[in-house]
């Protein structure tokens, strides 16, 4: 049974990264649809737990999208010169993972629509992250279950880093696949 | 943002004690937006060197009490060098 987002962040650091609900590649592959049917408002989606974050982590993100800031890993430069905490986990980083969790969570069949989202605090090396999200609101419309959500990123502390809302679709059980290309539903009069 | 160094005076402090105090630690970034502390250094002979950047020099006093440490002397850095450039800080 997974933990509650308020309760998660209760436990001691070393537990806390034992709660990862991230599933493997292998899971995804063959995951079961989530129908629009099986949501409630306030139910909480999957958390997934990166961390504690290491150098290694941020510079690979640098590499991987040739974003040389160094604040992101010159400790020195970032410490003395632009007075930070310490080396910053990349607004981008959290943008692609946001994505990913998002799509993970309406694999195979639904569909990622929007998500808007601010960034809000730093994080830094050491730092362990909970990407959550919370239904807020659903309803049909065009034939698709319209799911919208609260989401964030939190540090161990609670620290909400980007906090954000988001918007899935889900097909209805026995109803119309989702249009791939996705096309947006027509906005009621 | 002002760079603190405080020397502390511990009586007895060893690795295992030094370990001890440390491991103990959950808020290395005080707050977490202003007072971070960067670096504990065991000099042995008594001696604990505590560099912080911070805001306010009374937040990170408080910290070093919840260790149970009382500084001899906090000083404010003005220049570090490190890895080949220097920083005004």
């Amino acid at each position: 049974m997974a933990r509650p987002l308020e309760e998660l962040l209760k436990l001691p650091q070393q537990e806390m990264v034992k709660h990862n609900e991230k599933p493997t590649a292998q899971q995804l592959r063959s995951k079961q649809q989530i129908y629009y049917e099986d949501v409630a408002e306030g139910m909480e989606l999957p958390k997934y737990i990166y961390g504690p974050m290491t150098p290694t982590h941020l510079f690979r993100w640098s590499a991987a999208i040739e974003n040389w800031h160094r604040i992101h890993y010159d400790l020195s430069f970032a410490v003395n010169h632009d007075k930070l905490p310490g080396i910053l986990v990349q607004g981008s980083w959290k943008q692609a993972v946001l994505a990913s969790y998002l799509k993970d969570w309406v694999r195979p069949g639904g569909w990622f629509w929007k998500a808007s989202f601010q960034h809000r605090a730093m994080l830094v090396v050491g730092d362990i992250l909970i990407l959550w999200g919370r239904v807020t609101k659903k309803y049909v419309r065009d034939g698709m279950g319209i799911v919208e959500l609260e989401v964030g990123m939190k540090n161990q502390d609670g620290v909400e880093s980007m906090p954000g809302t988001a918007t899935v679709v889900l097909p209805l059980r026995g109803g119309k696949p989702i249009p791939y290309p996705f096309v947006p539903p027509k906005e009621e009069a | 943002m002002t760079r603190f160094l405080a020397m502390v005076n511990v009586p007895g402090i060893t690795e295992e004690r030094f370990r001890e105090a440390l491991d103990q630690v959950r808020k290395w970034r005080i707050d977490p937006r202003h007072t971070v502390v960067r670096a504990v250094c065991c000099l042995g002979d008594r001696k604990v060197l505590v560099e912080c950047e911070g805001v306010e020099q009374a937040v990170f006093e408080r910290w070093l009490q919840e260790r149970g440490w009382k500084p001899e002397v906090v000083h404010r850095v003005d220049l570090v060098h490190e890895g080949g450039y220097i920083w005004k800080v």
